[in-house]
């Protein structure tokens, strides 16, 4: 359908098609609104969204919610370093926009385990998954420099075995993870991108998590649409 | 609900002055207007829908006007590599004069110097600043409201836009616009390098490459994403066959990525779209020539 010149148009009032002004719909549910509504920190919500809205914010224990934090954010934390790790190993670097998508996948989940209230202990947690998930990327690439040292030691000599005790064998991987977290800052000034990167991801996470109290307006009306009739 | 518009006196004096300009040999003032009107007015209405449909119209014509017969061949050749940035200087020097970019410049310099020295950091800088200005260029031409380019050290730069384009045309053009710019600096730092032997421009060209290649992942708000809403189903399938083939060819990982993320795309796209085929063709120049120049071997 071609349109009318706009010169010609009227601006008194916004005209619509026949199918009327858009609806509003619920920002939470997405469904059309009816009759009454309200605004949940300036979001237009349906009436069964906001008490559901309001009542996952008061049930639970704080430690099932933290619990729940812990899972969603360890599920994002799985989800984003598996493609942190995949645009890694397919370009060979890291990319402050792929950390950017770990950050919110970590933030969205803790924010859902959290019944989306945030807050401070909240956004650690987040920061926590989200430093973990990335570091975590690098254990292929050092298992794999292992096994080449391992091998090349190998072949160059053979050492007498040494037995290692269940203490010994847990103390190295205390050890080994705590080099695993430190492992952006041992190249110093040298890896500043690369702890910026970090940075990005832990400060999407931490956004997501503040805290944001229910701020509830309404009820409003709204006029219910006439119902089509066929002709 | 009444629908009074709030601002009928504004848009009716934007409607006025945009008739007194009309018939204009420019368009671009005309585009202005209407695009100020459009911010005005809610965007379901009638009146919304006429005036995106005409700033369309005109926005193709400036496109028509400035393109039509030299575009297939205007990036082709080192001649015409040197031509751009001879009658894009200008351009490039004003932006700098923007504090928020010389300063966010600096800044990010500083970060990339600490890591790769300062020749690198400098050549990294100018190809993100010409790709910036490529967008800038796009939505000027357009007539687009925009911010200054903004540096983020570590992840590139952005330009923010305060009115959005109307049709998916003009968002493929403002996207494609910044690999199309930085495609023209890397073959600038490749000309250099094949000319000195210098190793740093080698290096400048091959990341400068590699970067704008990285901003065509056909995916959100990335400037492939923008450009790939553009085609048709069939143009998105013709982009992860030569995706493929890019791939097979030059063994770049970064090009997997692309095609798995464009094979998802082609899939979704809707049928019947008309698709775009200008988008369609900087989209396969940019993806050649850019894979090309992600094969310069650089001497350590």
């Amino acid at each position: 359908m071609d349109s009318p010149d706009p010169v010609s148009l009227s601006f008194d009032k916004a005209k619509f098609d026949e199918s009327g002004p858009p609806s509003l719909s619920c920002a939470s549910c997405n469904r059309d609104v009816f009759g009454t509504y309200y605004e949940i920190n300036g979001q237009t919500t349906c009436e069964e969204c906001r008490f559901r809205v309001e009542s996952s914010r008061a049930e639970g224990s704080p430690l099932g919610r933290a619990l729940r934090a812990l899972v969603g954010g360890g599920i994002g934390g799985i989800v984003g370093a598996a493609i942190y790790y995949a645009v890694l190993a397919l370009t060979g670097y890291e990319l402050g926009l792929v950390a950017i998508v770990v950050g919110l996948l970590v933030g969205f989940g803790v924010r859902w385990g959290s019944g989306g209230i945030g807050g401070r202990k909240y956004q650690v947690l987040a920061v926590a998954i989200t430093y973990v998930a990335i570091v975590s990327t690098h254990v292929p690439f050092i298992v794999e420099e292992a096994r080449k040292q391992i091998e090349s030691e190998e072949s160059a000599a053979v050492e007498p075995e040494v037995e290692m005790t269940a203490g010994a064998a847990f103390m190295a991987l205390g050890l080994l993870a705590l080099l695993l977290l430190a492992t952006p800052f041992l190249a110093g000034i040298q890896n500043a991108i690369g702890i910026l990167i970090i940075g990005f991801a832990l400060y999407e996470a931490w956004r997501v998590n503040a805290y944001t109290p229910l701020q509830i307006e309404g009820p409003f009306q709204i006029a219910a649409r006439p119902k089509a009739i066929p002709v | 609900m009444c629908h009074r518009l709030a601002h009928r006196e504004q848009l009716e004096r934007l409607a006025k002055e945009a008739e007194a300009v009309r018939g204009r040999e420019d368009p671009r003032e005309e585009i202005l207007l209407w695009r100020r009107a459009l911010e005005l007015l809610p965007p379901d209405s009638d009146q919304s829908r006429s005036i995106a449909s005409r700033v369309g119209e005109l926005s193709r014509g400036v496109e028509e006007r400035e393109e039509s017969p030299k575009s297939p061949w205007r990036w082709a050749g080192i001649g015409a590599v040197v031509a751009f940035v001879v009658t894009k200087g200008k351009f490039l020097l004003a932006g700098l004069t923007k504090s928020g970019t010389f300063l966010s410049m600096f800044l990010s310099l500083g970060v990339y110097w600490a890591a790769f020295g300062w020749k690198f950091a400098a050549g990294l800088i100018a190809s993100i600043y010409v790709h910036e200005m490529g967008h800038v260029a796009a939505l000027h031409r357009l007539g687009i409201r925009a911010s200054a380019p903004m540096f983020l050290p570590g992840l590139g730069a952005v330009v923010r836009m305060q009115q959005y384009p109307v049709d998916a045309r003009e968002d493929a053009r403002v996207g494609l616009a910044g690999p199309l710019w930085g495609l023209a600096a890397a073959l600038v730092a490749a000309a250099v390098f094949f000319l000195t032997q210098a190793p740093i421009w080698g290096a400048i060209a091959r990341v400068g490459a590699w970067i704008n290649l990285f901003n065509l992942v056909p995916i959100w708000q990335l400037d492939g994403g923008r450009g790939f809403r553009a085609l048709s189903r069939s143009e998105r399938f013709g982009i992860t066959v030569l995706l493929a083939a890019l791939w097979f060819l030059t063994r770049e990982g970064l090009l997997l990525l692309l095609l798995l993320i464009a094979g998802f795309r082609a899939f979704a796209a809707e049928a019947g779209s008309p698709g775009d085929r200008v988008a369609f063709t900087q989209f396969v120049v940019l993806l050649a020539a850019l894979s090309a120049l992600t094969l310069i071997q650089v001497p350590l």
